[in-house]
């Protein structure tokens, strides 16, 4: 368990090195540099707090909480930032 | 409207209960009544237009989301050639339909990092931002 735990860390981890590095490339447009921030915000922060409720599960509905409102808010504030870039 | 559904009803107070319960993380008697207490006092949802076996339906099709936006994230990592294109997407209801309902398919195809939607083009479908392989 505490294996598998790492694995989803490092995985977590991974996506956000992976998806905040392009925030530095300027060529890179404002709506692919959301698409990767996606990956970051989304992705590897539920990664990361899926490893911590398998660890330590007696916490599990505050760390719920937290997977739900920041997938609610990453994705809510990604289309309003699209929303501005298209207009 | 004064007559309110009774299953629309309940289904309002389970969900202001679950989030009751998730938030204090705590399950016994008395904080389960403080809950219940509460979830009656708060004014209702007006949520016109809103068919529950539709929205069931919808609630499942984000819950798919999850686990597709992991794939396409490691899609997105292994493409080659990123080209960057707007499609227009069917919307699962028209623009008057349930707000509810238009929310939950703008949170879908937002939430996998492969789709944006950046803004309605008609009355029946979004402009979506998308990435593709280029072949």
């Amino acid at each position: 368990m505490l294996f598998l735990s790492y694995f989803l860390l490092f995985i977590g981890l991974f996506f956000w090195i992976w998806g905040t590095f392009p925030l530095l490339i300027k060529r890179d447009s404002l709506l692919y540099k959301l698409h990767t921030l996606t990956v970051a915000d989304t992705v590897g922060s539920g990664l990361i707090l899926i490893a911590l409720i398998i660890r330590d599960s007696s916490h599990w509905p505050i760390l719920l909480i937290s997977i739900i409102t920041l997938t609610l808010w990453n994705t809510v504030f990604g289309y309003l930032l699209g929303n501005l870039v298209d207009n | 409207m004064s007559f309110i559904n009774p299953i629309r009803y309940l289904s309002q107070i389970l969900f202001r209960l679950l989030i009751w319960c998730l938030l204090t993380s705590n399950f016994r008697i008395s904080n389960l009544i403080i809950g219940i207490t509460i979830s009656v006092i708060l004014p209702n949802l007006r949520l016109p237009n809103l068919n529950l076996s539709f929205m069931a339906i919808e609630l499942l099709k984000t819950i798919i989301a999850f686990p597709k936006s992991i794939k396409e994230s490691v899609d997105l990592i292994f493409f080659k050639n990123k080209e960057e294109v707007f499609v227009n997407q069917r919307s699962s209801v028209e623009e008057d339909g349930s707000q509810f309902v238009n929310f939950l398919d703008l949170f879908r195809i937002t939430l996998t990092p492969l789709s944006l939607v950046t803004r309605r083009k008609d009355r029946k479908s979004w402009r979506v931002h998308t990435i593709r392989n280029r072949k």
